[in-house]
Parts: C-alpha cells; sequence; structure tokens
C-alpha cells in the first residue's frame, strides 16, 4: 500500500504520457489507413462514401489508442518502476517492487532505500518521453489524409483526358439506363413484361460499359431493342393468334382482323360473328372447332387473357349450340375485346420505349474508329456472343497472299501493302474492305438487326 | 544473522579501505577498486601489467588494510608444487619416533600473491588450482583447510612470452576478475616518484580484519537483485557461446570459447559488493555492465579470425553488451572504441 501511494504521483504522470503516445500513435495509424481507403477511391475515380472513411477513421484511430493505451504504454507497476530507475535510481525501484514482502533485514534497509529516494524525488523529474520525430509523422499523416479527402475523387481522371473521356462515357450511358429504367417503371407495363424489360436495360448496360468502342455499345443498343421487341411480343399475342386463325375457315376473318391490330376491325368482325351465329345455328360448331383447333396450333400459352378469351368463347359455342343468347355471345366478345386492347396498350407504351432506343442509338452514341473492326463481339443477356464480322480480318494471313515480298489482297491486282511504310494503309485497303462488306451485307452473314450500324460504321469510315 | 545496521555501515567500511589503499597506490583506482570488490567477494584476481606499475604494493597494501598475513610466491621454471602448497618432512618427536610432519607452504596464508604465475610449470599452476577453488590444500593423503578469509592475486607479464606457460583455461576461470594495470599517467607517475623517494614502505593502516571482512562478505551475500538483472547476466554468459544456435553473428565468428556459469555467479557476487560500496543496497545493471569486463574478458576466447583482425576480448565484451542491451554494433568490429573506463549503462 505504501508502495503504491508513492509511486501514484509517478504513475499519473506517465499516464499524461500514455495518453499522448497513444494519441499519436493511433491519429498515425488511422490517418494512414483513412489515406489508403481515400486514394482507393480516387485511383478508382469513384466518389467516396463519407460513412466508410469516417467508420474507418474513428474505428482504427480507437482500436489502436485502446491497444496502446492499455497494452503498450500503460504504466503498469513494473513500468513506473523501471522509468523511475532510468532518472539515476540505479534499479532501486524495480527491486524495491520485486523484494516488496522479503522479511529480510538487507530488503527492509533496500525498501526504506528506496522508498527514501521516492519521497525526496519531484515527479516532474520523469521527463515525458514523446518522440518528436513520431509526432511530426503523427502530422504529417494527418495533412497527408486531409489533403486526400480534400482532393477531388476524380482528379485522376482530370488530370489524364482518357480516363475523364472514359468517365463522361459511363456517366452518359448510366443515365441514359437510368432514363430508360424510369420510362419502363412510369408506363406500368404488366408484370410479366416490365421485369424482361428492365432486365434488359441491366444487360444492356454491362454490355456498353463493357464496350470497348462505340461500335460495340451501338450493338449493344440494338441487342437490347431485339430483346425487348421479343418481350413485348411474348406477351402481344394477337398477332400469333391472328396467323393461327387465319388457316381455318371460320376464324379467317377474325385472323385477319387480329393480324391487323386495329381495335374497331375486331369489335366490327366479332359483331358480325355473333350476328351470323345468331341467324345461323350450323355455323356454331364448326367455328367453335375451329377455334379450338387455331388456339391448339398458335403456340400461344393458355394463361394469356385473349386465348383464354377465345377459349371460353369455344367452350360456351360448345356447351350452348342450340341455346345462343345475343347477351352471352356480346359478353364474350368485349371479354375479347378488352384483352386486345390490352395488349395494344402495351404495344403503344414500348413504341415510346423503343423511341427513346433509337434516340440513344442515333445521337448519344457517336461512332468512333474502333481499334479492330474483327473485335465487335458482345455479349448477350444469354452468354451467347455475337461476333459484328463484316467478312474480313485484316490480320488474317489467310486472306491475303503474298509474293516478292508484297502483299494482295485476294482479288486484287494492286498491292495493298506499302513497301516504302512497310505497313497496310488504309487508304489502300478500305475500297477492298468495302468490297467485301457488301459481299457480306449480299450475303447474308451480316445478321438483320446489325445492318442498318454497319452499314453506318462504313459510312463513318468513308469520311474519315 | 545479519542485521541492518551492518548493512548500512558495509559502505563506511569499504571508503576507510580504499582509502587507507589510496594511500601507497597513485593511480589505478579502477584497479584497485576492483581489487576490494574481488576480495570481499571471495574471489581471486589475475593482474596483467607490465613489471614495476605497482602489483606487489598493491597486494602489501590490501594485506596492511584488512590486517592479514601476506604471503610472496615468485613463479619460476623451477618452483615444485610442494614449494606452494608445503610437504611432508620427517621429524623426530620428544621420544626420538621418527614421523612424518606437514610442513606448510607459503600458500597457507589469507593473502597470496603468485607473482609471474605464467612463468611456472602447468604442474605448479595447477596445484593452485584446488587452493583457489576449495580453499584447501591437500599433500600426502591428507586435506588441511585454509585459513578464511583466502584470496589469490596472481600477476603476469603480456609481454614477455618466452619461456611462460599460458595459464589453462580451467585455471583462469578460477580468477574472479582478470586486471588490466596499465602504466601511469605522467601526473601519476610523477606523484609516484615523490612519494617514494621519503619512503619506500606502505603507509596504509589496518581498518578492518578478517572477521570483519568476512562479516562484509556475509552482508554482500543478502542483497537483493531483481530477476531482469539476473536474465540480463545470463543472457549476456549465454550471448558469448559460439555453439549456440541463437548466438549473435559476430559470436559465432570472433569468438573460439564463451565464458562458463561461473562467469554469470561471479558476476552477480561482485556486483553486490560494489553496490554496497557504491552505497546502494540493489544490484544495478551499471554494475553488471562495469563488472563484465574484469570478469568475461579472460573468460571469452577470441577465435582466430579475431586475432587476425585485432579483435581483443574487451572489443567482445563490449559487442556483447550492446547486443544484449539491444543497441547496433557496428558492422565492423574494428570501428568499436572499448572505453578505457566503467561504461554507463546502456539498458532501459
Amino acid at each position: 500500500m505504501e508502495i503504491n501511494r508513492l509511486l501514484r504521483p509517478f504513475k499519473n504522470r506517465l499516464l499524461k504520457e500514455d495518453l499522448i503516445r497513444s494519441l499519436i500513435g493511433s491519429l498515425s495509424t488511422a490517418s494512414v489507413l483513412t489515406f489508403i481507403l481515400s486514394a482507393f477511391y480516387h485511383f478508382k475515380i469513384q466518389e467516396p462514401d463519407r460513412k466508410y472513411l469516417l467508420l474507418c477513421f474513428a474505428g482504427s484511430f480507437l482500436a489502436v489508442f485502446l491497444f496502446l493505451f492499455f497494452i503498450v504504454f500503460y504504466p503498469w507497476r513494473k513500468r513506473v518502476a523501471r522509468r523511475l530507475d532510468s532518472t539515476g535510481l540505479k534499479d532501486r525501484i524495480s527491486t524495491m517492487i520485486e523484494y516488496r514482502d522479503d522479511p529480510s533485514p538487507v530488503a527492509h534497509v533496500q525498501r526504506r532505500n528506496a522508498q527514501w529516494y521516492l519521497r525526496t524525488m519531484n515527479p516532474s523529474r520523469i521527463r515525458l518521453n514523446i518522440s518528436r520525430k513520431r509526432t511530426a509523422v503523427a502530422a504529417t499523416c494527418v495533412l497527408l489524409m486531409t489533403a486526400m479527402l480534400l482532393t477531388p475523387y476524380d482528379i485522376f481522371a482530370r488530370i489524364n483526358p482518357e480516363i475523364e473521356a472514359r468517365m463522361a462515357l459511363e456517366k452518359k450511358i448510366a443515365a441514359l439506363s437510368d432514363r430508360l429504367r424510369t420510362e419502363i417503371t412510369l408506363a406500368q407495363f404488366p408484370e410479366s413484361v416490365e421485369t424482361p424489360l428492365l432486365g434488359t436495360v441491366d444487360t444492356m448496360q454491362e454490355n456498353m460499359l463493357a464496350g470497348a468502342n462505340d461500335l460495340q455499345r451501338a450493338t449493344s443498343v440494338i441487342l437490347a431493342k431485339q430483346e425487348m421487341e421479343n418481350a413485348v411480343s411474348e406477351y402481344v399475342s394477337r398477332i400469333k393468334l391472328g396467323d393461327a386463325f387465319q388457316k381455318y375457315n371460320a376464324t379467317r376473318s377474325l385472323g385477319v382482323s387480329l393480324s391487323v391490330g386495329d381495335s374497331g376491325m375486331i369489335r366490327d368482325t366479332l359483331t358480325q360473328t355473333v350476328t351470323d351465329l345468331m341467324e345461323d345455328a350450323e355455323k356454331v360448331f364448326p367455328l367453335a372447332s375451329d377455334l379450338r383447333s387455331a388456339l391448339s396450333s398458335s403456340g400461344v400459352d393458355p394463361s394469356d387473357a385473349l386465348y383464354s378469351s377465345f377459349g371460353s368463347m369455344a367452350s360456351y359455342l360448345e356447351d350452348n349450340v342450340g341455346s345462343l343468347t345475343e347477351d352471352g355471345l356480346t359478353s364474350l366478345c368485349d371479354s375479347v375485346i378488352s384483352a386486345v386492347s390490352a395488349q395494344t396498350e402495351v404495344e403503344e407504351k414500348y413504341s415510346a420505349i423503343e423511341k427513346t432506343l433509337q434516340e440513344i442509338q442515333d445521337n448519344l452514341l457517336g461512332f468512333s474508329r474502333p481499334e479492330d473492326p474483327a473485335e465487335g463481339v458482345v455479349n448477350t443477356d444469354d452468354g451467347d456472343v455475337v461476333e459484328v464480322d463484316v467478312g474480313v480480318d485484316l490480320r488474317d494471313r489467310d486472306a491475303f497472299v503474298g509474293g516478292g515480298g508484297r502483299d494482295f489482297f485476294k482479288g486484287m491486282d494492286e498491292p495493298m501493302y506499302d513497301p516504302e511504310l512497310g505497313v497496310v494503309t488504309f487508304g489502300s485497303v478500305y475500297e477492298q474492305y468495302y468490297e467485301k462488306y457488301k459481299e457480306a451485307l449480299k450475303s447474308g452473314v451480316i445478321p438483320e438487326e446489325l445492318k442498318e450500324m454497319v452499314d453506318k460504321y462504313f459510312y463513318w469510315l468513308n469520311n474519315l | 544473522m545479519v542485521q541492518a545496521h551492518d548493512v548500512e555501515l558495509f559502505g563506511e567500511k569499504s571508503r576507510q579501505v580504499l582509502a587507507e589503499i589510496g594511500k601507497d597506490m597513485i593511480g589505478q583506482e579502477d584497479v584497485v577498486e576492483d581489487t576490494v570488490i574481488a576480495m570481499v567477494a571471495g574471489g581471486n584476481v589475475l593482474l596483467e601489467g607490465v613489471p614495476g606499475v605497482g602489483k606487489t604494493r598493491l597486494v602489501r597494501s590490501l594485506g596492511r588494510a584488512f590486517d592479514l598475513p601476506f604471503s610472496r610466491i615468485q613463479f619460476t621454471p623451477d618452483l615444485m608444487p610442494a614449494d606452494v602448497t608445503g610437504t611432508n618432512i620427517i621429524e623426530q618427536d620428544e621420544n626420538g619416533q621418527n614421523r612424518l610432519v606437514f610442513q606448510r607452504g607459503p600458500i597457507f596464508s589469507s593473502i597470496i600473491l603468485a607473482d609471474e604465475i605464467n612463468r611456472a610449470t602447468p604442474k605448479t599452476q595447477s596445484a593452485l588450482l584446488e587452493a583457489m577453488q576449495e580453499h584447501t590444500v591437500t599433500a600426502g593423503g591428507s586435506t588441511y583447510r585454509l585459513d578464511e578469509p583466502f584470496f589469490v592475486l596472481a600477476t603476469q607479464n603480456p609481454i614477455e612470452q618466452d619461456g611462460t606457460y599460458p595459464l589453462p583455461e580451467a585455471q583462469m576461470d578460477r580468477f574472479m576478475f582478470k586486471l588490466l594495470v596499465s602504466f601511469p599517467t605522467a601526473e601519476e607517475l610523477s606523484k609516484i616518484v615523490n612519494l617514494t623517494q621519503v619512503t619506500m614502505d606502505e603507509q596504509a593502516n589496518p581498518v578492518l580484519n578478517a572477521k570483519s571482512l568476512l562479516e562484509m562478505r556475509a552482508v554482500a551475500k543478502e542483497i537483493p537483485v531483481s530477476s531482469e538483472i539476473l536474465d540480463y547476466t545470463v543472457k549476456l554468459v549465454e550471448a558469448s557461446h559460439p555453439e549456440r544456435d541463437d548466438a549473435p553473428e559476430f559470436t559465432k565468428q570472433y569468438v573460439r570459447f564463451g565464458a562458463s556459469p561461473r562467469a554469470a555467479q561471479n558476476m552477480i557476487t561482485a556486483a553486490k559488493v560494489r553496490a554496497l560500496m557504491d552505497g546502494r543496497y540493489n544490484v544495478s545493471f551499471d554494475d553488471i555492465d562495469a563488472l563484465a569486463y574484469p570478469v568475461m574478458r579472460h573468460r571469452v576466447k577470441p577465435s582466430f579470425l579475431a586475432i587476425t583482425e585485432k579483435i581483443d576480448a574487451d572489443t567482445l565484451v563490449y559487442m556483447l553488451l550492446e547486443e544484449i542491451n539491444g543497441r547496433n554494433v557496428s558492422s565492423d568490429p574494428k570501428e568499436v572504441a572499448v572505453p578505457r573506463k566503467k561504461r554507463k549503462r546502456l539498458f532501459g
């Protein structure tokens, strides 16, 4: 107890030192970690999340502070003794603490001697061991961290025009994709349409971001448009049903009006059908039979609303061959018209989306020269790979015939290789390249949906 | 039983002894102090120095100050062991019967000066072994106990090596300290010349006796040593062993043999006396650092490479201290400056 009482003032002084040293150490570590995290955001050219930065700083500061304060620097009794001894007490205090319970007279004298020194010693004689170097390091760390935090996160993009252009493009792609998503959501498509449309937008955005040039990005948009059309046509069953209905006599006129898609025309045809059925009962069974056949051969999902309406109509005709009522028939016709209207509405809404897609393709993605036309490869949502192949690859040595150190393109009379420069000049190859494109266009190797885009590409090449 | 009063008087007594010896010895304070430490601690001392630097005078003065009997044995190549320990001689008793009587040799004294010990043959040198370690002499099948305190102070000349027999390692280890007696400075030499013009006799007066010396030894043994200092001493000795896997690189390179466990024992024993002489009642790292040189310099054997690179034992001890203190040692040992005086504690 006496020893503890004598050591207390010195311990309090060392606690101050512990506090300051722990603060310096934890500040340095937390600053360095925050600097690294911030630098990571800067290198990724991503706006840093303030919450994470704060968490990083506060968390590392607290953890390091606690570790340093209580484990590394805390003035336990032995540490206090050692520090006191280092002031010239020649290990008196360490020995006193170790032999504090020794009853021998020599240990007693030793303790008395050490305690006398402790009583006469001023705590300020222990100089606080605060390294200037470490303090300077801590200050530098804090400054660096602050500088990094204050530096705009896109500083590297600003310095490098290529990165800046890339970032601008990514922003533009993100904005366009968001616009599409918003339009799709606001259009309030049925869920069976909205889900694949939004999924296609996600895929399109990923492909555009992965695209190395405008050609690839444009291809992404075209593929997305195709995917969306597929999704919509999957929902709009009237065309499939119209085609199927036209194959049967009793349903042919109905099929024509469904294919045209005009609501008035469909209504008129249905009214005429009701009138015919009411006047001539013999037409009922053939109509019911043809309806069944057409529906089963249409390939449309039976859960489809239009399919169900026609199905109900066929059932009604079969069950009430001799007792048809006008009201009953009219009610069934209304349900058909209602289903057709819903599909027409979806088509109209989609046409707005399609316009936006076209706008993206036409106006926002200007063509820039691709690094290699043969590398026009785009990943679709299904994982398929679509190659934008215009028929020739300049790297393909099989496309050339060599002779006398001069390379000729197949079918060429003039060399496309400039011996002076030692490289194939663009001007010398363009015409042949264009001819090959024409041939490819005719032979059908270019997918229909990409023709327009490839055409634009060659138009752009021609203007170089 | 040691009393607190005895502890407190220790410093006073040692100061008196040093003051008395100081009357006869000019300079050489470190040597005198270390010799007194060894004497109180019960160890033997090997003094190495050129002739005429006061080795014999120191021993005489010690004998006077402690009021102890003193013998001097001049070691020569023809000196026989019996000349040192004594021998059995035939003697007639009152009845005219012959009988063997042990005639005590010069070793039966309290302070022995074994002058130029390396001039005697190993056989004679080894006669000292038992006396130095066990404080007994065996002759003619009988063992005789030497009077306490018993203290051997041997000298050897580092210059003349012709016709000498270097002390074997085992015997070297019996010496607690090996002290280097340096040539006095011009100022000291001047004082010595002046002093000896008046009288050649020693002036030291007896201030202690055998009993009080033994009491001081008993007090010193009771001095507490903290575990950190014990660890430090053990590490120091361990680090001098090149065969150990964790030995420092320079030890593996420059040390042939490391210090024996007796070195650690001697360092602690001597450190206790040194602490008391300094007015402290505990051993400090300073004591170990200061005593590492006299205790280890004759126990750490430099390798052939060290000798060729002129790295002596003191340099090696310095490097060991630096290593254990956690300080960086110059990669070139020749750059290491070994302080002649006691070093300040580096630890902590």
